[in-house]
């Protein structure tokens, strides 16, 4: 989870929670469970707002954090 | 010859009618789709299944506004059809 | 069961006919990162995942790519739009003009065709999801390469849409590997045989 590689779309304002940063939980271990090793996992993506339809379409996706840039 | 002009601009305006209302379908059916995604791996989030429930009737309305100008999108008894059969018509969505 | 919707899940447009540009699209058509796989995969592994995040995720996805198997096709069709059988040799399409005209196939750019090797199912839904997560860094991949390749803006812009999903479908099948693997640690069961471990 790098924070540091996170470009924040100019024009949509960050979720309340977490000003400016991407809407990653601050404790992930709500439904995300147990970490064994020899397994993989992704971060539980969580909603917070989303594009307008119109936006959505244009991006290939509702929620801005999902967004990657290419070429980035 | 202006007759020919007129039936042109006609046709292509009609062309960019066509356009613009598939595309509000395209814009609301895509943003279900993302939320339906989302909703699969995430079935206890609230905001976001009201925000798909709100999106339905929408879509709905849609639909059904492109369909009376248009014809169906759907067949398999999904969507009435006039008379002759208007399912087979083009374009079909590879042409458009 | 499937039902069709006359419509596409994007709007397909292209700047005029281009078949060397189609020559190499057809990959994600019928080559082995392409949509084809990747829906007959996910359609396919549905069958025996056990829980109903994975069955409804794997049906959606897989449905969501047969939407986007037919942009593909839809590229390849306007790509080769009036195009002569001179024009198609030229471009590298002689050997599929001679066998299909300007019909899509399902094949890799080098005529290959489509083999069901492409895909897997082992029927264990850790190794199945692991997969499909594979499968989209491969067709994500895929198409930045064929974004590089692309001399046409209107299909740059499809391509990068079509590039975007496979981000999001990654991140989805995480999830359900996520809680896969949590659903397996608590019912400390074999996925395979369904037998309960018995703690000594």
């Amino acid at each position: 989870m790098d924070f540091n590689k996170y470009h924040h779309p100019s024009n949509y304002p960050p979720a309340p929670n977490l000003p400016g940063q991407p809407n990653i939980p601050i404790h992930p271990g709500g439904t995300m469970p147990p970490l064994q090793l020899a397994h993989a996992y992704v971060p539980w993506q969580y909603m917070g707002r989303v594009f307008s339809p119109a936006e959505a379409l244009a991006h290939g996706t509702i929620f801005p954090e999902l967004v990657s840039r290419y070429p980035s | 010859m202006d007759n020919k002009q007129d039936d042109k601009v006609k046709a292509e305006s009609m062309y960019h009618q066509q356009m613009q209302m598939l595309l509000q379908i395209q814009e609301l059916e895509f943003t279900a789709i993302d939320l339906n995604l989302y909703l699969d791996t995430h079935p206890d989030d609230q905001q976001a299944l009201s925000l798909y429930n709100s999106i339905v009737p929408q879509l709905r309305k849609s639909i059904e506004a492109y369909e009376q100008h248009y014809g169906p999108l759907l067949n398999f008894g999904m969507a009435a059809s006039q008379h002759p059969w208007q399912w087979i018509n083009s374009p079909w969505p590879w042409e458009i | 069961m499937w039902v069709y919707q006359k419509k596409l899940e994007y709007p397909v447009r292209v700047s005029g006919p281009n078949p060397k540009l189609a020559k190499v699209i057809i990959t994600q058509y019928g080559g082995p990162d392409g949509e084809l796989s990747a829906s007959l995969r996910y359609l396919n592994q549905r069958y025996t995942m056990p829980t109903d995040k994975a069955k409804g995720l794997l049906t959606d996805i897989g449905t969501e790519e047969m939407a986007h198997m037919e942009i593909v096709a839809t590229l390849f069709y306007k790509l080769t739009r009036g195009v002569s059988p001179q024009q198609m040799q030229a471009a590298g399409l002689g050997g599929h003009y001679a066998q299909h005209d300007t019909a899509p196939f399902w094949c890799d750019p080098n005529g290959v065709p489509w083999v069901a090797s492409y895909i897997t199912a082992t029927g264990d839904p850790i190794t199945d999801l692991t997969e499909d997560m594979d499968a989209e860094q491969k067709a994500r991949s895929t198409y930045e390469h064929l974004i590089q390749l692309s001399d046409d803006p209107c299909v740059t812009d499809v391509l990068k849409f079509l590039r975007e999903r496979e981000v999001v479908h990654f991140q989805r099948f995480g999830e359900a590997l996520n809680d896969v693997q949590n659903y397996l640690r608590s019912k400390k069961v074999f996925p395979s045989t369904g037998k309960d471990i018995v703690k000594p």
